[in-house]
């Protein structure tokens, strides 16, 4: 104010120099109302307005306003006493906004809450399945052990093996509706796969939920989850706005309904207020169908895109190699044995009577070889290119052949297939007193031979069936030896050696007799054994009906030994002897003749046997 | 495109699917209709430049037996309200099942179909009857049609489809 009044004089004086006149009180005031306006009105319209803001209400609510978001974050920096302090407001008025319409809370938390069930759910499935590989690996079928290789073959958790072994399906369509109204929203198909008005599925798959939610009262907000018909399953997840229905051919896995519920949160997440504002206009929500595109997977069939190791690759190709080498290995093999029997069995002088091939061991040849034989039997192998170690070959000489001094055969000889005669005649090769001679494929032998060479030939034969003999025909042939054998014995059985009557056992006067016969045992004896046979003598004694039977027949047993005995001693090798004494039940001459006729009853008499040497 | 869900509604009997098949070539069984109690379909419109595919929903007709689901109805941008033309009680219920979307879903545009009209002997349903004039000064528009000749039956379905759209 001092400076006011300083002001104002200093004014005066130097405006006016006039005499100072005394204003009135009324002017004084004004004038002082209107200095004062002048010094302090700016000031007093500022206090004024503050004064009024002070006591407005809505304009401390806007500097508080202003200044919240900012002194909250600063607090929260501080300590948490900001957090505390509102806790029990914001569950109150959260618990209100639930209580009053929880549409906003649940739109609100959905795309939150799906992710949190998951992992819980996930976690469920973790122990799930570690119990799974427990049950798992008690399990001791064919397949489960195939897996389990194939677990340690790829070092994969054994658990894992199952799991993609047991898994085969595809996704192959989705379809995105509208909660309310049932209009497709949009919709995708894997490729390959055909649709049906998918506009009408939608509408009819709503019906469908809703039919099933009616019949059975279910709450409002549940609806149907799974349809399974066949093969085909179509997993359904509801958001607010919008249900998400996938049809999936075969068995999928748990894992897929999470990404129906992971796309199906997305698309909520960032389409939100176009699934809200739907109209039907589905050109609008054509941004969404990339994110349903990510529900379109499928696993393969399982083994058709299975890695496979390269040391198992290897293998496989080292076993296909070994087993074509094999196979390339035994049809040479094959075509090398063939050739070499057959020319074995061209070659002239060489007959085949056994080949046998063996894969696992060696070989086996057997046959005749004449000496004039062109090509020796180790020639024709060592040129066949077959390893003579791998052959065991067995080559007899053609037994009568004694190096003929027949010419070579002409080369036109060897171009023409030798007969079955020519062969037979070579193989057999019959003494002069034989011929032979072939009946169509019959051979026919006639003549006189030694019972070794009938043998033999005998023996021989099986070759010959090689050369097209369909029989052999011997009943021409005599066996020289055995005409023999059966003379000896018809002179020996036709000896009789007379006894004088009672016990004398005096052969005297036969002598000549009993010299021809020990000679034809002896001779028959000797035949015998070249033939592979033994002679069996059977000296029988006999005695007339003079007398006692028992008495006759002691007799007749003394007769046949005293015969006997003079075998032994005359001969140095006797045959096989047995004694007996036969009484008088084998007359010759009957009782009703004159007893110088049954003289002829008292004898000793002979059989010839013929045994297998031993 | 397009789509806009609809409903046929009224009595037992009063000719709705017929309509339906009359207006659209259906690919779903109508056992759906006795099973589910709705068959759907769809027919694709041209209104005024615009296509617009009327997805069709033929609800079991309405009965002393069978209430028809206004479940539904939900999310439906119409109807078809389809009254017999013969029998004056299929009028009484169109009222009633009017009154109910009205209650339960709210007010939706709809058509009033008077059907079966090439059957003109026994039409029994006055121009003056209360219901019938109530139920038509509500409707977009009121048709006589019929199913057998296909009188009216597209300018039935083109008409809601125009209110629809409006």
């Amino acid at each position: 104010m001092g400076d006011e009044s300083d002001n104002l004089t200093a004014s005066d004086d130097a405006a006016d120099p006039a005499p100072v006149v005394s204003p009135s009180p009324l002017e004084d005031a004004e004038t002082l109302a209107q200095l004062r306006e002048l010094l302090v009105g700016p000031e007093r319209q500022e206090l004024a307005k503050l004064r009024e803001r002070l006591a407005s209400t809505r304009a401390e609510a806007q500097d508080i306003a202003s200044l919240l978001p900012q002194a909250i974050t600063i607090r929260e920096q501080e300590d948490d006493q900001l957090g505390r302090a509102l806790s029990g407001t914001v569950e109150e008025a959260i618990q209100t906004s639930v209580k009053n319409n929880p549409q906003p809370m649940i739109d609100a938390v959905f795309p939150v809450i799906g992710p949190a069930i998951r992992k819980a759910v996930s976690e469920a499935l973790a122990g799930a399945v570690q119990s799974l590989n427990q049950t798992l690996e008690h399990s001791l079928s064919v397949k489960s052990l195939r897996w389990r290789m194939e677990a340690a073959r790829t070092g994969k958790p054994f658990a894992e093996v199952v799991l993609l072994k047991t898994l085969r399906y595809r996704v192959e369509q989705v379809f995105l509706i509208h909660a309310e109204s049932g209009l497709l929203m949009q919709h995708v198909a894997a490729e390959g796969v055909e649709t049906r008005d998918e506009q009408l599925v939608s509408g009819m798959f709503t019906a469908i939920t809703e039919f099933v939610r009616d019949s059975f009262n279910t709450h409002e907000s549940a609806g149907l989850r799974t349809m399974q018909v066949g093969g085909v399953t179509v997993w359904v997840e509801r958001g607010p706005h919008a249900i998400l229905a996938g049809a999936v051919r075969g068995s999928a896995p748990a894992e897929l309904r999470e990404v129906f519920q992971q796309v199906l949160e997305d698309i909520h997440l960032r389409h939100g207020d176009l699934l809200e504002s739907f109209t039907g206009d589905d050109s609008e929500t054509a941004v969404v169908e990339p994110e349903l595109q990510r529900c379109l997977v499928s696993a393969a069939q399982p083994g058709s895109n299975r890695k496979v190791s390269p040391a198992f690759l290897i293998f496989v190709a080292v076993i296909f190699g070994l087993l074509i080498w094999a196979v390339v290995a035994g049809v040479a093999s094959n075509r090398q044995w063939a050739a070499y029997v057959e020319r074995l069995e061209s070659t002239l002088g060489v007959m085949l009577v056994e080949a046998d091939q063996n894969w696992w061991g060696k070989s086996k040849v057997r046959g005749l070889v004449s000496p004039v034989a062109k090509h020796r039997p180790d020639e024709i192998l060592a040129e066949s290119g077959i390893d003579p170690d791998e052959v065991v070959q067995r080559w007899e000489s053609y037994p009568t052949l004694e190096a003929p001094a027949a010419p070579a055969p002409e080369p036109v000889e060897e171009e023409a297939p030798p007969t079955l005669l020519e062969q037979a005649a070579v193989l057999l090769d019959p003494p002069d007193s034989v011929s032979l001679h072939t009946v169509g494929s019959v051979l026919v032998a006639e003549g006189r031979a030694s019972h070794a060479w009938i043998e033999q030939t005998l023996s021989r034969l099986g070759a010959l069936t090689a050369a097209g003999m369909t029989s052999f025909d011997d009943s021409g042939l005599i066996d020289q030896d055995m005409e023999d054998l059966q003379n000896y014995a018809g002179r020996i059985e036709a000896c009789v050696v007379q006894m004088p009557s009672g016990s004398n056992l005096d052969m005297a006067g036969q002598e000549s007799e009993i010299e021809q016969m020990l000679r034809d045992v002896a001779d028959a004896q000797t035949l015998a054994a070249s033939m592979g046979m033994q002679l069996r003598l059977v000296v029988a004694g006999h005695t007339d009906k003079t007398g006692d039977a028992e008495q006759n027949l002691v007799l007749s047993r003394e007769r046949a030994a005293a015969v006997a005995a003079l075998i032994r001693e005359r001969l140095n090798e006797p045959p096989m002897l047995e004694e007996m004494g036969m009484g008088s039940d084998e007359p010759i001459v009957p009782d009703t003749m004159s007893p110088a006729e049954q003289q002829r009853n008292r004898r000793v008499t002979f059989e010839v046997e013929l045994a297998a040497l031993r | 495109m397009e789509s806009r869900k609809i409903c046929m509604l009224g009595a037992f009997a009063t000719g709705k699917t017929s309509l339906v098949a009359r207006y659209v070539k259906s690919i779903f069984s109508e056992v759906y209709q006795s099973t589910i109690g709705v068959k759907i379909d769809k027919k694709t419109v041209e209104i005024d430049g615009r296509l617009l595919s009327l997805i069709l929903w033929d609800l079991a007709g309405e009965d002393d037996f069978v209430s028809v689901q206004m479940r539904y109805l939900r999310g439906s941008s119409g109807y078809l309200l389809v009254v017999d033309g013969t029998r004056p009680d299929t009028l009484e219920t169109a009222k009633m099942l009017h009154e109910r979307v009205v209650t339960e879903v709210g007010e939706l545009p709809f058509v009033l179909v008077l059907n079966k009209a090439d059957l003109t002997d026994a039409w029994a349903i006055g121009d003056s009857s209360s219901d019938y004039l109530g139920l038509r000064e509500k409707a977009l528009a009121t048709l006589h049609t019929s199913a057998k000749t296909g009188d009216a039956v597209n300018q039935a379905f083109e008409d809601l489809a125009r209110g629809v759209l409006a």
